[in-house]
């Protein structure tokens, strides 16, 4: 994206986020408040006309959309679906009433679309990905999304986020608007799940 | 405790979670450049708020106008004295 003319309000909103995004994280409520704070300036930026100022919130909520879109969509449909969603996010992000929460909103935008996606796709095919992939690495990959896929939703969001985006279950809390508790649960009981299907033994 | 590895990666490494990590580190997602078209309108939030003051301010002063004329046309007029 090219630059805009800035004026030094644009300049005082990008070292607030940066700032911020710099601050040492002291324990999970402290990243949750400091990830709110940002999402807050970059909002307030983007709405003022600072391209770039979206730019940022695309950087820092893409890896979460593209969990929320692996865990329900076929892998090829993903990274398109991704700029669909920014692209939506951008034109109605005025509609968006609460400034701080740009992350569990955008999500809910992600978790509709694949919604949307199914939907159209019903009458059609069966979506499955071809598991049988480029290579082997990527083939195994394949295998384990699937088995994860076929858990109940709350868990393969969750495990999606954890083990292919690797976020942190703090980082999933504060990213979807989740509570760190549900975010523990899901964490917990779709691993229990996943292991069992796998054929390993429970981890101690 | 391996239960803490699953939820912040801290403490002892769990090692079906580690293999499971990597197993899966091809899908992870890869940073891509957003594409706005040019075309698109900037976002721009709509602030009401100056029309409505304008709006607000005409409209006391209509009211006020009009009070003070009918004030006026209904001024009773001083008897004649003799």
């Amino acid at each position: 994206m090219s630059k805009p003319d800035r004026g030094n309000a644009m300049y005082e909103l990008d070292a607030t986020a940066d700032v911020l995004l710099m601050r040492p994280q002291a324990n999970a409520a402290t990243q949750q408040l400091n990830e709110t704070a940002v999402e807050a300036v970059l909002v307030t930026a983007a709405l003022e006309g600072d391209r770039d100022g979206f730019g940022r919130l695309y950087d820092l909520y893409a890896p979460l959309v593209h969990g929320i879109l692996l865990a329900r969509v076929p892998r090829a449909e993903v990274d398109d679906l991704v700029q669909d969603i920014f692209l939506h996010a951008y034109r109605k992000l005025d509609t968006l009433r609460d400034k701080a929460a740009f992350g569990p909103w955008v999500a809910m935008i992600a978790r509709n679309r694949a919604i949307d996606f199914h939907r159209r796709s019903r009458e059609t095919v069966e979506i499955t990905d071809d598991v049988r992939g480029s290579n082997t690495s990527d083939s195994r990959a394949n295998e384990i999304l699937e088995l994860i896929r076929s858990l109940p939703d709350a868990y393969r969001e969750t495990l999606v986020l954890r083990l292919v985006e690797g976020m942190t279950g703090p980082e999933i809390a504060a990213r979807t608007g989740l509570t760190p508790a549900s975010v523990r649960v899901n964490l917990h009981r779709g691993m229990k799940l996943l292991r069992q299907k796998l054929g390993f033994t429970e981890g101690l | 405790m391996k239960e803490d590895y699953l939820w912040d990666k801290s403490g002892e490494p769990d090692p079906q979670i580690q293999e499971l990590e990597e197993l899966l580190a091809p899908l992870r997602y890869q940073p891509k450049p957003l594409e706005l078209p040019n075309e698109l309108p900037v976002v721009r939030r709509r602030n009401y708020f100056p029309l409505l003051a304008i709006a607000a301010t005409v409209l006391i002063a209509l009211l006020a106008t009009g009070l003070w004329l009918r004030v006026r046309t209904e001024k009773p007029t001083q008897p004649e004295q003799a």
